[in-house]
């Protein structure tokens, strides 16, 4: 059995850490973690003082398995991850275009990997187009676990497009919840193109369930590739020009759009509005009465579990799961519906 | 001043295409970072190596590029451009001073002085600039930080 060997990623410099950031792990880290090593690599990654990691980072050159993989994560224990909320005292990666690698700030080469509990920001300030939090390019047998992270964009380039907080440009096997997307637009003198997830390969399999975007051009877009299983349960997509695009599996279901004719889904619910709590939080509000309570259960979902939220919050194991990122939670801990809503002292969305 | 951080050791891929696009090599210069950085317990030998110029800047132009990756001439079909090699450029470590190369072995760092820097040096900037070698024209650095 692949032995976890944990690096701390750090860029406060804190006590015990072993890389200033995720891209000088990946430097140091590099190799076979199949052969003699037999390894998880995990790094985990730390915001001591506050400092945003500033450099992009490219994963490639690995060799890896289903059981001999990477995972880059914020630890639940501590308290560097963000509480469901953008907050910039906890771990990032914050980008200028400007100041980053080309097009992407995570771009992997057929490899296994887990992404944990980020938060990742691009500051698109500079016609630069292909702005991707995560992008895997031109490879195959990609097998990724993207989870709980929060990604955003703020774009003021006029002329910048083709920005992505997920962009699947490789075949493989993805799954991809609990995630909040937004900002993620297109400059304003161009045409729409930008997407909190699109997929633009063939041979793709995709599972996204209980992801919430919010204010994009599109919500998930499915662009072009043949063979290509997209299965969507349990998404939210709010303000976005045009929130799901595509052909997505006939399995897709219980999503959520506040536009005409848009989630795809036969219990799927468009032209309906969400609560939050805040402009910028988007935990679901105690008066919603949209998505508290009225998703697919996916706790032992074949495909994709989902047993928790993006707090680290348990999912019902019984029952309709609220539908997005975040499953409402009482003072007593359960999921209500909003009925019963006025009975309940609320913690949070 | 700044500091270079620099792979100490080669990565090697099966695959001789990934290997020359995705693996870090000896000699890549990977990072630039301010004077007095805290290194992290990994950022040493013996997988790094740490090239010290007092007196110039993090941002300076000429000491940020060696952090640049080659990319190929000809784009995707969706205009962006392949990585060609981790790093464009590289010290030539195999070709440095035995004494270099033994300061690097045993201390992991070399401290190189440029300009009007009065300190304790290893070796001054025209004395290892042409060690600094652009791998996609094979030219040799020449100019100053």
């Amino acid at each position: 059995m692949a032995t976890e060997v944990v690096k701390i990623v750090d860029p406060g410099e804190g006590e015990g850490h072993d890389y200033h950031s995720l891209s000088l792990w990946e430097a140091g880290e590099q190799g076979d973690l199949t052969g003699v090593r037999d390894e998880i690599a995990v790094a985990k990654c730390r915001a001591t003082d506050g400092d945003a990691d500033t450099t992009a980072v490219v994963i490639d050159g690995w060799t890896t398995s289903a059981t001999q993989y990477i995972k880059i994560w914020t630890d639940p224990s501590e308290s560097h991850r963000h509480e469901g909320v953008w907050s910039d005292s906890k771990y990032r990666l914050s980008l200028n275009t400007g100041g980053m690698i080309k097009m992407s700030t995570i771009g992997q080469d057929n490899i296994h990997l887990k992404i944990d509990g980020l938060q990742m920001s691009i500051i698109v300030d500079e016609n630069e187009d292909y702005n991707n939090c995560i992008y895997t390019a031109y490879r195959s047998n990609n097998n990724f676990d993207i989870s709980n992270n929060i990604f955003k964009m703020s774009v003021s380039s006029g002329y910048s497009d083709e920005n992505r907080g997920i962009y699947l440009q490789s075949e493989g096997t993805f799954r991809i919840w609990n995630n909040i997307f937004y900002g993620i637009r297109t400059g304003s003198s161009q045409t729409d193109s930008s997407a909190a997830i699109a997929i633009n390969s063939s041979n793709v399999t995709a599972y996204i369930y209980n992801n919430t975007v919010i204010d994009c051009d599109y919500g998930f877009n499915y662009v072009s590739g043949s063979t290509v299983v997209a299965v969507l349960k349990n998404n939210i997509a709010q303000d976005c020009t045009n929130g799901y695009n595509g052909s997505f599996s006939a399995a897709s279901d219980y999503n959520i759009s506040d536009l005409a004719s848009d989630a795809p889904g036969t219990h799927s619910k468009n032209e309906t509005t969400v609560t939050f709590v805040g402009a910028a939080d988007f935990h679901l509000d105690s008066t919603d009465t949209a998505a508290i309570g009225a998703g697919e259960n996916l706790y032992a979902n074949a495909n994709l579990a989902v047993t928790t939220d993006i707090d680290g919050e348990a999912r019902p194991s019984s029952g309709a799961f609220c539908i997005g990122a975040d499953e409402y939670v009482t003072a007593g801990g359960g999921t209500v519906l909003p009925i019963f809503d006025n009975y309940y002292n609320h913690m949070r969305g | 001043m700044c500091e270079i951080i620099v792979k100490a050791v080669s990565v090697t891929h099966s695959d001789p295409d990934k290997d020359r696009r995705g693996c870090y090599k000896r000699g890549y210069p990977v990072a630039v970072y301010p004077d007095g950085t805290k290194w992290g317990n990994e950022e040493r030998l013996p997988k790094f190596v740490i090239i010290k110029i007092p007196g110039v800047p993090v941002d300076n132009a000429i000491v940020q590029k060696y952090t640049q990756m080659e990319y190929e001439d000809t784009p995707n079909e969706d205009g962006t451009y392949p990585v060609y090699r981790r790093r464009l450029w590289t010290i030539r470590w195999a070709n440095l001073p035995a004494a270099a190369r033994n300061r690097l072995a045993n201390d992991g760092e070399l401290i190189i002085k440029v300009g009007s820097y009065s300190g304790t040096y290893d070796y001054t900037w025209n004395q290892v600039k042409s060690y600094f070698r652009n791998q996609k024209t094979g030219l040799d650095e020449t100019e100053n930080p």
